[in-house]
């Protein structure tokens, strides 16, 4: 059995989440900026609903049934709501884990409520409960699909913390979007990433991938010391130690558990296809 | 076979760039809105087939792209709605018209990008319904008179619609009278415009009854979710007239 001296977390997973997370912000910055005329040409000044991939998702029915898109939402959304359901099909909801600047701030806010509460950070919400409100997203992704069906507007936008995380500094964000901000930042510091948990609609989309991914987390139990680290380093709160493949609908494959991160034993935890 | 998390990450950014860069390749990528004008199809007027349609010029169009696209310089624009010569007509929408001239028109008067259309229409002989009243800055008509193409009808038209205002001297009083304007319209709370991204939903839920729509538009009730200047436009019914008829059920006019 080979044992790995220290086990850290993804340099590369935090280097892509920065990443992303500046690029969305200049581009919503100059999206601001070419209103007023002063945008950065080599920038692309897109709204943040052309370059969001659930604007693609909801505008879907609108689509098929009439030919022409919800308010707002531009055949980019759509190009990019299949390029990220192509990835979910490989590695699960990626996308979540690595991509969205949500998960990013509220996994940033998440730091600062480790360091206040320790050990009892992400511990706070009774299992019983917390097992209930992880299905909560559904009813909110139900909601979303039905209301912009029936509205051909981008109802959720109002509520969108996504939207107001990159919008707050126009005016053009509604007060319940703010407050939905506001309560996922705060919630941030007792839970991590409590958006994505309970009430990311397309979180909850992508989550279902996870039954049918191509490359699954898997535990070697053979290799395995039971040291539960996997179990405990998971943001979502998957009990992976328990697990031959993780099939969980949470799971946001950030692969924070797996053997090149936080599992100390090597090639035990591993994102795979097939057996080995 | 195992992945691990860098070949994921190589996989990751090169589905999505590589994936944009294909998209745009197609020409599927789109972000925006298209802001190019719909073209005149046969049948609308003899010999401009073709034309791009100056009833399809949106509130959202600079200056500088109804110059661009219709071919009128930018100069004859300016001069034509009395606009500072410091104003950034790459910036300035047609749509901004409307609360240039404050307080100088009445109710049931507006100069705004209804002016635009009738004016790039008369000003390149393409066609445009003299139904509804739409109102023009003196200037403007002085310009179209002067290039003497008009028939009677048009410059009757014109003689009952022209009005004599002015714009503010320079773009700093044109920014403080839109200013105001805004501030105004936030504290009324008005939600009696139908623009472009007004949906039939909307307008239902404005209060405006299922056979009221059906009677303005002379055809069966559309899908809600449609936008009714798209509906408007693939069905070649004029935005102007459909949008003010709307207008007048919303606000009980």
């Amino acid at each position: 059995m080979q044992k790995k001296k220290t086990s850290k977390k993804l340099w590369i997973r935090s280097a892509v989440q920065i990443f992303f997370f500046g690029l969305i912000a200049l581009i919503a910055v100059n999206h601001s900026l070419a209103e007023e005329g002063r945008g950065i040409a080599f920038l692309s000044s897109a709204s943040l609903h052309a370059i969001c991939p659930f604007g693609g998702v909801v505008t879907l029915y609108q689509l098929v049934t009439t030919g022409t898109f919800v308010q707002k939402i531009h055949e980019s959304s759509v190009v990019l709501a299949g390029l990220v359901l192509l990835l979910a099909i490989l590695f699960g909801p990626v996308f979540c884990g690595w991509v969205c600047p949500l998960g990013t701030v509220q996994e940033w806010f998440g730091k600062l409520g480790k360091k206040i509460f320790r050990k009892r950070y992400n511990h706070f919400i009774p299992q019983k409960i917390d097992r209930v409100l992880r299905y909560l997203r559904y009813l909110v992704l139900g909601w979303v699909i039905y209301m912009t069906a029936i509205s051909g507007t981008l109802i959720f936008s109002n509520l969108d913390p996504y939207y107001a995380l990159f919008h707050f500094w126009t005016g053009e964000v509604a007060v319940t979007g703010m407050i939905v901000l506001g309560v996922t930042l705060l919630g941030s510091l007792v839970v991590e990433r409590p958006w994505c948990k309970y009430a990311c609609p397309y979180g909850a989309l992508l989550g279902v991938t996870n039954l049918f991914r191509v490359f699954k987390i898997r535990r070697k139990e053979s290799s395995c010391i039971s040291c539960n680290l996997c179990s405990e380093d998971c943001p979502m709160n998957i009990q992976v130690s328990q697990k031959k493949v993780v099939r969980d609908h949470q799971c946001i494959s950030c692969l924070e558990c797996t053997s090149e991160a936080v599992c100390p034993v090597a090639d035990t935890v591993v994102l795979s296809i097939g057996e080995k | 076979m195992k992945m691990n998390a860098r070949i994921m990450t190589i996989v990751v950014l090169v589905v999505l760039f590589g994936g944009i860069a294909l998209a745009t390749a197609l020409g599927l990528w789109n972000t925006e809105n298209t802001r190019t004008p719909t073209r005149l199809e046969k049948g609308d007027a003899a010999g401009e087939y073709g034309e791009y349609n100056p009833e399809d010029i949106r509130g959202s169009y600079t200056f500088t792209e109804v110059s661009k696209f219709f071919e009128i310089p930018l100069d004859e624009l300016r001069l034509a709605f009395g606009l500072p010569e410091d104003i950034d007509m790459t910036v300035f929408r047609t749509g901004d018209l409307e609360s240039l001239y404050g307080d100088q028109l009445s109710e049931d008067q507006e100069i705004g990008n209804g002016s635009v259309k009738l004016f790039v229409a008369l000003y390149k002989g393409l066609p445009f319904p003299l139904t509804e009243p739409e109102y023009l800055p003196e200037a403007a008509a002085e310009i179209l008179k002067a290039r003497g193409n008009l028939d009677d009808e048009t410059l009757a038209f014109l003689d009952q619609y022209t009005l004599q205002v002015t714009a503010p001297e320079n773009a700093e009083a044109v920014e403080a009278v839109q200013a105001e304007a805004e501030e105004e319209h936030t504290e009324s709370g008005s939600a009696e415009s139908v623009n472009g991204n007004t949906t039939f939903k909307q307008v239902l839920d404005a209060g405006v009854p299922e056979e009221r729509i059906v009677e303005i538009l002379g055809m069966e009730m559309p899908n809600h979710i449609l936008t009714v200047k798209n509906f408007c436009l693939e069905n070649g019914l004029p935005f102007s007239t459909v949008k003010g008829a709307l207008e007048a059920e919303i606000t009980g006019e």
